[in-house]
């Protein structure tokens, strides 16, 4: 028989995704004896957001002293802490029970990370209450690391996954394209567990270009439950100069003392309560997208779309001060007087010059995904999920660290899957299945007339612009889904110009766009329904936070009919959930009755 | 200002150099946002490392040769320059125009 499978790979346990969530998955599982192939569309263990981190992540003190063994560690930001901060954090729609297992498990997994650092000589720098300051690359080396030295760990590299194989309700394997041949690869595995990151729709991209929504589209596809996809996490991110646009230096220049101004040099005025609460706490990136983003929402934002940040109210001999410190203490991960692989001398410059520099807010963190329980199953046997990818870590809004929750939601998923692999029989999904998304993949080489591919891609990003600002509003928030409702009708069509399979752009972006529109859709979906605003959906038309009719997540499934919606109440296993209004985000942190209490002040000069 | 590059056709091995009018004076731009905007307006069949990206000098795949020296799309800025001259770099084996086979999967 003829196939449209270049070639076929069997494994016991396929992992999608090679970043932290992907290596840590894989890492347990063969440590468990379980045969394991990772595929990642980046390079195994380098690549997706780990490497573009830019502050540092940490657990709580006691854990840290009592596991971990740290010293330095404070003891006083205990375990009820934390997880106290992150149900608040999340505006009490994580689920409770995931929260947990956040808590419980990372400073287990932090045992092997931390030996895997020391030995990829990465370079961490202490943090109050119990916490790791690095830059991305040395977050990641840790996860090549692991690879090296658990040669029983398959890699393929350069391959995106596009959808997964099924026999009867079970997942058993998955389809994907190598990237630089083209050559479509079929995996048939006892389970599979997607670790592929988060979603990021905007364009004012600080990510890595993966984050296409892969997977949660493809579980989805496959029959998972996808929730909160409204809610994302946007933080200052860099305008100007045009050619440094996405870099986060302005994030990391935010305790050089500034104010915010708008397009007319006129302050923008933050609160006094909510300035006490950006001061030094993690909800800095949260005050920023109130206060630029309203700015930028009444008509009063520059020509990039930004607010200013204008350093004026420091003497130079302050400024000069701080950005020395600043260069100093990230020369350990960066050349000096750079951050990534680019100079900060033009920036540095306009600081020095007093000229305001506009900055934006990109999307970070995607707070929604695949809904999982905290054994990071899907409710599809043989299908896991861990780490950006799923959802219920951080409900609206995310305070916590990524990064740990890539590495304990990893770990348990590597873990459930082994023992789940040990106890299965292996199955092989029909052929038929597999030659049809095979199929799906190839149409696209046969269409004509339809739209241009990378338009196409240019088109979702506009409206997913529109419709999930920062501060959104009702009118954008349909207009923009009818936009996106309308291009989903042309996405089969897409047509490609470039005939050749080998590292074809245009044929990613049409295999993406189907990701990117349904990501786009539910977004745009729940952000209508929530007429209120929570942790980041805030919306300029309904501002408070109303917890008597919207404390619950709007969930998606795939019926033939479409995308249905419903809604679910947050699982509560210890605080129970709040009644009333507050009247906006802020506020909801504010109001003393919240008893919020994070206050760990970073020493950042030590 | 002018754009040359060096493109090669994997199926054919046909290997020709191509001329774009690329107006880099509106705005600062890197050697990315030049490759960036030519997909996007002029041709969208070009091929340079564009998937999993970091586009801020940390990932390091973005290399190729600018003017004859190997430098990274995403840092490089283009102002600089009065013509610019792109080609793959010579250290591993061309998979399609600017692309090269950086990879350690073989298939
Ligand atoms: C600019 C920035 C700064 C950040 N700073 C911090 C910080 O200071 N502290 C913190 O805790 N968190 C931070 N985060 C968040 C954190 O980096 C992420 O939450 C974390 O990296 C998620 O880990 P992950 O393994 O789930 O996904 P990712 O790290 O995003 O990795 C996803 C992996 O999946 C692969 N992939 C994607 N699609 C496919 C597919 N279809 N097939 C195969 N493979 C696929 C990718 O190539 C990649 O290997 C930051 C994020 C950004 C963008
Ligand atoms: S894209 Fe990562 S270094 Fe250029």
């Amino acid at each position: 028989m003829s196939t449209r499978i270049d070639r076929t790979i069997d494994t016991e346990l396929l992992v999608i995704g090679g970043s932290g969530a992907g290596v840590t998955a894989a890492y347990y599982a063969s440590q468990a004896g379980t045969e394991v192939l990772l595929v990642s569309k980046g390079k195994a263990g380098f690549s997706g957001n780990a490497i573009m981190a830019g502050g540092g992540c940490g657990i709580d003190g006691e854990s840290g002293r009592e596991i971990l063994g740290i010293e330095s560690a404070d003891p006083r930001f205990d375990r009820n802490k934390l997880f106290d901060c992150l149900v608040k954090e999340s505006y009490y729609l994580a689920e409770q029970d995931i929260v947990q297992q956040y808590v419980d498990d990372s400073p287990v997994v932090l045992k092997d990370y931390l030996q895997w650092a020391e030995r990829a000589g990465s370079h961490f720098v202490a943090i109050q209450p119990c916490g790791w300051q690095a830059s991305g690359t040395d977050f990641a080396k840790p996860l090549v690391q692991a690879l090296k030295e658990t040669p029983a760990i398959h890699t393929l590299e350069d391959t995106m996954i596009v959808d997964l194989l099924k026999k009867e309700n079970r997942i058993v394997g998955a389809v994907g394209i190598h990237i630089y041949s083209g050559k479509i690869i079929r995996i048939n595995a006892k389970a599979v567990v997607i670790a592929s990151g988060g979603y990021q729709l905007q364009s004012l991209q600080n990510t890595v270009s993966d984050m296409t929504g892969d997977g949660p589209a493809m579980a989805y596809r496959a029959g998972a439950t996808l929730s909160d996809m409204e809610f994302m996490l946007a933080f200052p991110t860099a305008l100007v100069p045009e050619d440094m646009r996405g870099s986060i230096y302005p994030y990391l220049f935010r305790r050089i003392p500034h104010r915010l101004t708008d397009v007319n040099g006129d302050e923008i005025v933050i609160d006094d309560d909510a300035k006490g609460l950006s001061a030094e706490s993690k909800l800095n990136k949260l005050v920023n997208c109130f206060y630029m983003g309203n700015a930028v929402a009444k008509g009063l934002g520059g020509p990039h779309g930004g607010a200013f940040w204008d350093y004026s109210i420091a003497t130079d001999e302050e400024k000069r001060t701080a950005l020395d410190q600043f260069y100093k203490r990230f020369s350990k991960w960066h050349k000096y007087g750079y951050y990534k692989g680019e100079s900060l001398q033009r920036v540095d410059d306009m600081i020095m010059n007093n000229e305001p520099i506009e900055v934006g807010l990109g999307v970070e963190y995607s707070m929604g995904g695949i809904v999982i329980n905290p054994d990071m199953e899907t409710g599809i046997e043989g299908l896991y999920a861990a780490g950006e990818t799923t959802t219920g870590n951080f409900g609206a809004c995310r305070i916590g660290d990524g990064l740990i929750e890539m590495l304990c939601q990893g770990m348990k998923a590597g873990q459930k899957a082994a023992a789940y692999c040990a106890g299965a029989e292996a199955e092989r999904a029909d052929d038929s299945q597999a030659e049809k998304i095979a199929e799906e993949l190839l149409h696209f080489f046969d269409n004509e007339g339809g739209m241009n591919a990378v338009a196409f891609a240019e088109s979702i990003t506009q409206a997913c612009d529109q419709g999930l600002k920062v501060i959104r509003n009702g009118a954008d928030i349909q207009e923009a889904l009818d936009r996106i409702l309308a291009l989903r009708e042309g996405a089969e069509s897409i047509t490609l110009k470039e005939k050749s399979r080998a590292y074809n752009l245009e044929w990613l972006a049409a295999v993406s766009a189907r990701n990117t529109v349904l990501c786009g859709e539910l977004a745009l979906r729940a952000a209508l329904e929530r007429k209120e605003s929570r942790g980041c959906h805030i919306r300029s038309d309904y501002p408070t936070v109303d917890h008597d009719h919207y404390l619950f997540h709007y969930d998606f499934k795939k019926t033939e009919d479409g995308a249905a919606m419903s809604t679910r109440a947050p699982k509560v296993t210890r605080m129970p959930l709040p009644t009333g209004t507050k009247e906006n985000v802020i506020k909801y942190f504010t109001d003393k009755a919240l008893n919020y209490d994070r206050a760990f002040k970073i020493n950042f000069n030590e | 200002m002018l754009v040359k590059i060096a493109r090669f056709d994997p199926d054919t091995s046909r290997a020709w150099e191509q001329e774009y009018e690329v107006d880099t004076t509106k705005q600062s731009m890197t050697v990315m946002d030049v490759l960036d905007y030519i997909a996007k307006n002029l041709d969208p069949t070009l091929a340079y490392y564009r998937h999993s990206i970091c586009n801020h000098g940390i990932c390091g795949r973005c290399v190729l040769q600018v003017n004859g020296k190997t430098k990274l799309a995403c840092t490089e800025r283009a102002d600089g320059y009065e013509s610019l001259s792109l080609a793959p770099v010579t250290s591993f084996p061309v998979v399609r125009d600017l692309v090269t086979y950086n990879s350690a999967t073989k298939l």
